[in-house]
């Protein structure tokens, strides 16, 4: 049944309208990199880890060319020019520019990672449904992992991790919040509350009758991620993705059902 | 019939690489793919030392490493801040980074750093770190 469900033909615009967002986070990504690149310094002119020794390095003009490909790719992505082989060029020269070292490692890399192999591989408008239910299962896998590993850390969900980061700024806050945000009774709440919030998204993206209701929590679980901490693209990558749970075809049967059309229509 | 088996690998393979990175996030020092957001509030600060040829210990300071060593947390050892990732992540970074600064600070000898480190804010514990000899 699920081998079948993975080449079953179904509508796949959520994935173009994912494109369409993917192209500038995709440049934001690279950005820091050309800004190096800009100032006449690329990765490997201060410290750096390949994961592989024989990873392939190449000549230094080659590489700030590369980004600027990636760069030109995710624009042609965002403006419909060859879409689909503009999601292949800058799949390629972010995982490239991802596995020269360790240290460009980062989540929201791999997240971006991920989105743009599946773009890359998906065909537009109609096709089988395998890339989207792989992009589901990974995005949902996104919140349950996260969650889960801090469901098992005593640290975590006990509230001393999210203490100690509160505590750590505290300078920050205003004097007559200290006390509340720093008590370790809050915290010891709010962890609990935290790691069953990413489990509700994980399961609840994945069960048809609780999906709006995750994708209400999930943006507005990472907007206060986006206010609260530095995650490059993360969150605005995370909430364009959560276009993917949406099925077209059902949404403009809604909108044509919906009272507002008829007025527009007259 | 080709391309539906070629889908089915290619799903499966995914997932299954998934699962795998997610349960080696359990014990790597360095868990990508494993999706494990804000680990810890640790912080950890280290000196570093060369260790010339004849044994002498010269410090080193964050503007000299830092023209080896930026970002990642990597940058301004000598003072005390987060670990980026979790203090096993940040510690296994900051090893590999110290064998670089041997291998391209242009002398001879070892480099050799006390990292004291404070595990999501308690007691203070101290490694000792040193490079690979040049």
């Amino acid at each position: 049944m699920i081998a079948k469900a993975l080449d079953d033909v179904v509508d796949l615009r959520a994935l173009d309208w994912l494109r369409v967002a993917v192209g500038p986070i995709t440049i934001l990504s690279l950005w820091p990199f050309v800004a190096d690149a800009r100032d006449g310094r690329i990765y490997r002119d201060t410290f750096y880890e390949p994961y592989v020794s024989w990873y392939p390095e190449v000549p230094r003009a080659l590489y700030i060319g590369l980004l600027c490909v990636g760069v030109l790719a995710a624009l042609a992505m965002t403006f419909g020019v060859r879409p689909r082989a503009a999601s292949v060029v800058a799949f390629v020269v972010v995982a490239y520019n991802q596995l020269l070292s360790t240290t460009h490692f980062h989540n929201n890399r791999t997240y971006l990672l991920i989105v743009l192999g599946v773009l890359a591989v998906a065909p537009r408008r109609e096709g089988p449904a395998w890339p989207l239910h792989l992009l589901r299962i990974e995005a949902a896998t996104v919140y349950g992992a996260s969650g889960l590993s801090k469901l098992l850390d005593a640290d975590w969900f006990g509230g001393r991790v999210t203490w100690g980061r509160v505590v750590k700024v505290q300078e920050q806050v205003p004097d007559w919040l200290v006390g509340t945000l720093t008590s370790r009774d809050l915290h010891t709440v709010l962890a609990k509350v935290i790691v069953l919030t990413e489990l509700f998204i994980a399961v609840g993206l994945l069960v048809r009758r609780t999906r709006v209701a995750a994708v209400v929590v999930a943006v507005t679980f990472h907007l206060a991620i986006a206010v609260t901490a530095d995650v490059q693209v993360f969150s605005i990558l995370g909430i364009c993705a959560l276009v993917i749970w949406f099925e077209p075809g059902e949404l403009e049967a809604r909108w044509r059902r919906s009272p507002r059309a008829r007025t527009s229509r007259c | 019939m080709t391309r539906v088996v070629l889908r089915r690998v290619v799903v499966g393979g995914v997932l299954a690489l998934q699962a795998l990175l997610i349960v080696r996030g359990f014990w790597a020092d360095r868990p990508e793919g494993a999706w494990r957001m804000f680990p810890e509030a640790s912080d950890w600060r280290a000196d570093i030392v060369r260790i010339d040829a004849d044994g002498s210990r010269v410090p080193i300071d964050d503007a000299e490493w830092a023209r080896h060593v930026q970002g990642r947390g990597l940058t301004y050892p000598s003072v005390r801040h987060h670990a980026d990732a979790g203090v096993d992540n940040q510690l296994a970074l900051f090893r590999a980074a110290l064998d670089w600064y041997a291998e391209h600070d242009g002398a001879v000898g070892r480099v050799e750093a006390t990292v004291t480190y404070w595990r999501n804010l308690r007691a203070p514990e101290t490694v000792v770190y040193r490079s690979a000899g040049k």
